[in-house]
């Protein structure tokens, strides 16, 4: 087969394709599918008797001005379709589409054309997966790859060969071509076919092997020994030690409700897990009975913790939780939460409302949280003895075997105390100024930590703090429990997140109010080394947004998120419509109402109205004509060159690659005389032709005389003698290739 | 007698005189058409006078020759006002200008005053004399030479004065097959003297009016334009070529259409004439090393800009 032919074939069928999988996507008019149906096979037919057909259906053809005023037929119908037939978007797109591809499949002329159709057919596809998600499409796509590879193939081929023998394509019905196009062999093909199905094959190996994972395989660092600053689900404060800072980052957390900028460096607390029983050494949980979360609606887990009573009116706090994998099931929001959304397989509670999932987490994991916070209620504030339920009493109110004075301290503190809200308080305060933060306890073994901390070293850690307040609180008759979780005092300007850290894990307390529920209470003073934002930590904020933004959208776009902007569009041009079918609905009444009036006005008696309105009509086309006209006029005067010249340039051009392929280009700054003169003395044989050429070349550039039809047939003729005889030399003999400087005349 | 055929027939009765200078010949009979003036620079002896004398010899037209010395006054060239007893008035004798063709001998070597005297001559073809302005013949033509070798007790022309000559010619020595033909030639005669006149004055009119109709296409114009943009932003060149310069190788482009029997202009026709319209009307840069005989550097320096102008195809 013919390179032309195959290419024009491979085209025809890659658009096939393209609009098949259209097709089957979606019920298509069976007046559009004649139309593309015969376009396809008008265009067929073109390719396989090129000659047969073009000399019958010349008659038939269709002007350029025609098809113009068909895309705009098309264009109009595409609106008429959007708003009145199909009333969507989708589907009027891919009716103007498939007019498109009848366009396109018709006018196949240019290297231009083809491209377009390309893109048309592309879109086909997609549109078409856009509206199916059923197996035939495979087979379609396959097909459409394995065409795609060939068009592509062939067209780039073709265009080298254009490059070569510019003018041929041109004038190839003038006379029959003298230098035939190279064929395809079966050997060519079948490789071809090979290459297109074997980077078929790499892609899907790639596509199954590239991991899903939000986590790389090759970063975890085992082996850490060093106590590190973070969140475990076990409190020991036996063990003292330094602690190492671990700067990773656990979670990012947004409050997508919360506006304002005062708001942004207020801490807040991301509570882990609650601890009601000290052994004097470390917290553990005695209520380990958890509760399945129930899932309702899809993705969203609501509860509802015993011991909480959150206000019906209090305004819900919503938090967009980006929690990296850690080695816990607990899930963390702030207290207390109502219900938890994200693509967990279940979720659970205890009856301290901490959350648990079934199984750590392994990859980076989003979800939200809706929780409502507790405030003091203001009839607690004053009451100096509250009422406090059974199970509260039993669980939030044993103390170790602690030294007694320990609770002398206590006793001493909250003396003063008018209300137990005040005790509290009192107790808060002690701790917070009489104590020392510090992380850099020396590394002892100590049997009585707490005692340790309250009454020898005075300094220490969160969990010391949270531990002393809880037993002193609870010594003292007040229920209380110690809560681990982190502490979120990083803002994020770039992003508008809280960056949470494993350094920021912390420890803190919980006060049992029977009308108000569990209080968060911090008795930890602010860590004193905090330094102010230097550049280095803005730039790494601004890092860290950045690489939020890659992570949301490109390692965890997936299939919902592509449904949600897909609705999105649905839903914009949906939008769209209606306001358009409004104005456009306002407008024609707007100018039936105008018209009707200017014809009434117009009329004089006697004479019809539709009268008036045809004259109107008839101005409206003529003034339409007049603009088009003034138009054509105005991009025909552009060029400065006739078209006369321009043929003759053309053919000037294409005797001068001639002669470029034998060696002799001529220099820009060289006249055709004196490249005339340098044919002679390096092609002497070329030299009558390419004389002769270049006088006519001359005459019409230059003396703007008219070209006739047998001069330029000629001159094609010679350009054409010109081109075998090219290829005779360089078959005999190399040409001379030796760089020649025009001879100059001095 | 159409105007190829005329123009040939001058080009060759000039050549029975001086021998094998085919182009030389070409481009002074451009110049007469082109309405100018011709500068012709050499050493002594190659034919400078001879070709000036042969070309006005063809024509059936007045010839007049100065020697220009460095006593030479204004006066002597333009005319005087001699005072008349008869009609007791001043009366005006024209000097030797009033001519159709005038060969200006050694051109450099009279003064200043009287170079200039021959600037309106040469631009306006008049003179203004005593408040009176003489028109000068048509065609009017003057042929300047000089000597490049010997400077001694010259004094050069100033640039405005260059300038308003169209071209400047450099003649070179003949081969030596041509030189044997002039001194086979009898010498008892000045060769110029057995020629007879050609064309008359009304031919040379009609063709100067017809250099006027060649058609110059837009995108030529454009070619001319860029080598004289070229000119001026080169660092080869102190001077570039003045707008009297581009109308001058417009002037002469169409005029060597006409010669070469077309009504149009091609690139050829502005390439070949720019380094003899152009390279008297530059000044070389010295700072960048101009040595030599500047005639030859300057067509050099021409002709290498050329070589960077891109032809319109």
């Amino acid at each position: 087969m013919l390179l032309d032919q195959a290419f024009r074939l491979s085209s025809i069928l890659l658009a096939a394709a393209g609009f098949a999988s259209l097709t089957l996507a979606i019920t298509l008019p069976p007046w559009l599918l004649v139309l593309a149906g015969g376009a396809f096979a008008m265009a067929l037919l073109r390719v396989r008797h090129p000659g047969v057909i073009s000399d019958t259906m010349r008659h038939f053809r269709l002007s350029a001005l025609t098809w113009n005023i068909f895309l705009v037929l098309a264009f109009a119908g595409f609106w008429v379709d959007l708003l009145l037939i199909s009333q969507e978007v989708l589907p009027a797109g891919i009716h103007f589409l498939v007019l498109l591809l009848v366009n396109k499949l018709s006018n196949l002329d240019l290297r231009r054309d083809f491209l377009h159709l390309y893109a048309i057919s592309l879109i086909a596809l997609l549109a078409s997966a856009a509206l199916t998600t059923q197996i035939w499409y495979a087979p379609f796509f396959f097909i459409y790859l394995v065409i795609g590879v060939w068009t592509l193939l062939l067209y780039h081929l073709l265009q080298e060969q254009e490059e070569l023998a510019e003018p041929q394509q041109g004038h190839t019905q003038a006379a029959p071509s003298t230098a035939p196009l190279p064929r395809l062999t079966a050997r060519f093909f079948w490789t071809t076919n090979a290459m297109a199905a074997s980077a078929f094959g790499i892609t899907l190996l790639f596509f199954f092997l590239i991991p899903r994972v939000g986590v790389g395989f090759f970063q975890n660092n085992h082996g850490e020994n060093l106590r590190t600053t973070g969140f475990s689900e076990h409190v020991d404060l036996g063990v003292m030690g330094p602690v190492k800072q671990d700067p990773s980052i656990v979670m990012r957390v947004e409050l997508p409700e919360r506006t304002g900028r005062n708001s942004k460096w207020e801490p807040l607390y991301l509570r882990g897990v609650a601890y009601n029983r000290y052994d004097g050494k470390s917290w553990s949980n005695s209520l380990p009975h958890r509760r399945m979360l129930t899932e309702l609606p899809e993705d969203t887990f609501t509860l509802r913790t015993s011991g909480t009573k959150p206000a019906p009116t209090a305004r819900q706090l919503r938090q967009d939780i980006l929690l990296e994998p850690l080695d816990t099931t607990v899930l963390f929001g702030t207290p207390f939460p109502t219900s938890v959304k994200g693509h967990f397989l279940s979720l659970q509670s205890d009856l301290m409302g901490s959350l648990y999932l079934p199984v750590p987490l392994h990859t980076r994991t989003q979800y939200t949280v809706y929780s409502s916070p507790t405030t003091l209620h203001a009839t607690e504030k004053k009451s100096a003895a509250l009422l406090y339920p059974d199970f509260i009493l039993q669980q939030y109110l044993q103390v170790p075997a602690v030294n007694e004075q320990v609770l002398e301290l206590a006793r001493q503190i909250t003396q003063p105390a008018t209300s137990i809200a005040q005790a509290v308080a009192l107790l808060h305060t002690h701790l917070l100024t009489h104590y020392r933060y510090n992380l850099d306890v020396p590394s002892l073994e100590s049997p009585h930590p707490l005692e340790d901390f309250l009454l020898t070293r005075k300094t220490g850690y969160c969990e010391h703090y949270a531990t002393a307040m809880v037993v002193m609180l609870r010594s003292v008759g007040i229920p209380a429990r110690l809560v681990t979780g982190f502490l979120a005092t990083e803002w994020n300007e770039f992003g508008g997140y809280y960056t949470v850290r494993q350094r920021d894990a912390h420890a803190w307390v919980e006060v049992y109010f029977p009308q108000s529920g569990w209080i968060t209470m911090d008795p930890t003073p602010p860590s004193p080394d905090a330094v102010g934002p230097t550049w280095w930590q803005s730039a790494n904020s601004a890092m860290d947004s950045v690489r939020l933004q890659w992570d949301r959208m490109f390692v965890h776009y997936s299939a919902h998120d592509q449904f949600t902007a897909v609705q999105g569009i649905r839903e914009g041009g949906e939008a769209v419509r209606t306001g358009l079918s409004e104005t456009l609905s306002a407008l024609s009444a707007q100018g039936v109402a105008i018209v009707s009036h200017m014809v009434i006005s117009l009329t004089p008696s006697g004479l019809p109205h539709f009268a008036i309105a045809l004259v109107l009509a008839l101005a409206a086309v003529y003034g339409g004509i007049a603009i088009l006209r003034r138009l054509r006029n105005r991009t025909t005067q552009h060029s400065p060159f006739s078209t006369q010249q321009q043929t003759v340039i053309a053919l000037y051009n294409a005797m001068l690659q001639c002669c470029a392929q034998q060696g002799i280009t001529k220099p820009v700054s060289a006249t055709s005389v004196e490249f005339l003169e340098q044919i002679r003395t390096r092609w002497g044989e070329a030299w009558p032709l390419v004389d002769s050429v270049t006088r006519l070349y001359t005459h019409v550039r230059f003396g703007e005389a008219a070209l006739t039809d047998e001069a330029l047939a000629t001159a094609e003729a010679q350009v054409r003698t010109l081109r075998l005889l090219g290829r005779s030399t360089a078959d005999s003999q190399p040409p001379s290739r030796e760089p020649v400087m025009p001879s100059l005349t001095r | 007698m159409n105007s190829s055929q005329s123009i040939n027939l001058l080009q060759d009765n000039i050549a029975q005189v001086i021998k094998g200078k085919s182009r030389v010949i070409e481009l002074a009979v451009v110049c007469l058409l082109a309405r100018g003036h011709l500068l012709i620079e050499d050493v002594p002896g190659v034919g400078k006078t001879t070709l000036a004398h042969s070309l006005a010899r063809s024509l059936d037209c007045s010839f007049k020759r100065i020697q220009f010395t460095s006593d030479l006054l204004p006066s002597d060239i333009v005319g005087i006002s001699v005072f008349n007893r008869q009609k007791q008035a001043f009366e005006f004798m024209p000097g030797p200008l009033f001519a159709h063709i005038v060969l200006a001998d050694e051109i450099n070597r009279t003064t200043p005053k009287t170079q200039s005297s021959l600037l309106e001559a040469m631009s306006e073809a008049q003179i203004s004399v005593d408040n009176q302005t003489y028109p000068l013949h048509q065609p009017f033509m003057v042929i300047a030479t000089q000597n490049p070798a010997e400077y001694h007790g010259t004094f050069p022309l100033p640039e405005s004065q260059l300038d308003r000559f169209l071209m400047r010619l450099r003649i070179g020595y003949p081969t030596p097959d041509e030189e044997r033909k002039v001194l086979e030639r009898p010498q008892s005669l000045h060769p110029a003297n057995d020629l007879q006149p050609v064309l008359t004055a009304q031919h040379i009119l009609d063709l100067q009016a017809q250099v006027e109709k060649v058609r110059i296409e837009d995108s030529l114009m454009d070619y001319l334009l860029a080598i004289v943009q070229v000119t001026r932003q080169s660092d080869m060149l102190s001077l570039g070529v003045s707008t009297r310069g581009a109308l001058a190788l417009t002037k002469a482009a169409k005029s060597l259409a006409l010669v070469r029997d077309r009504t149009y202009c091609l690139p050829e026709d502005i390439k070949e004439l720019a380094p003899a319209v152009l390279s008297h009307r530059v000044m070389l840069n010295r700072a960048q090393g101009a040595r030599g005989r500047s005639v030859e550097q300057a067509e050099g320096v021409i002709h290498d800009l050329l070589e960077s102008v891109p032809v319109p195809v």
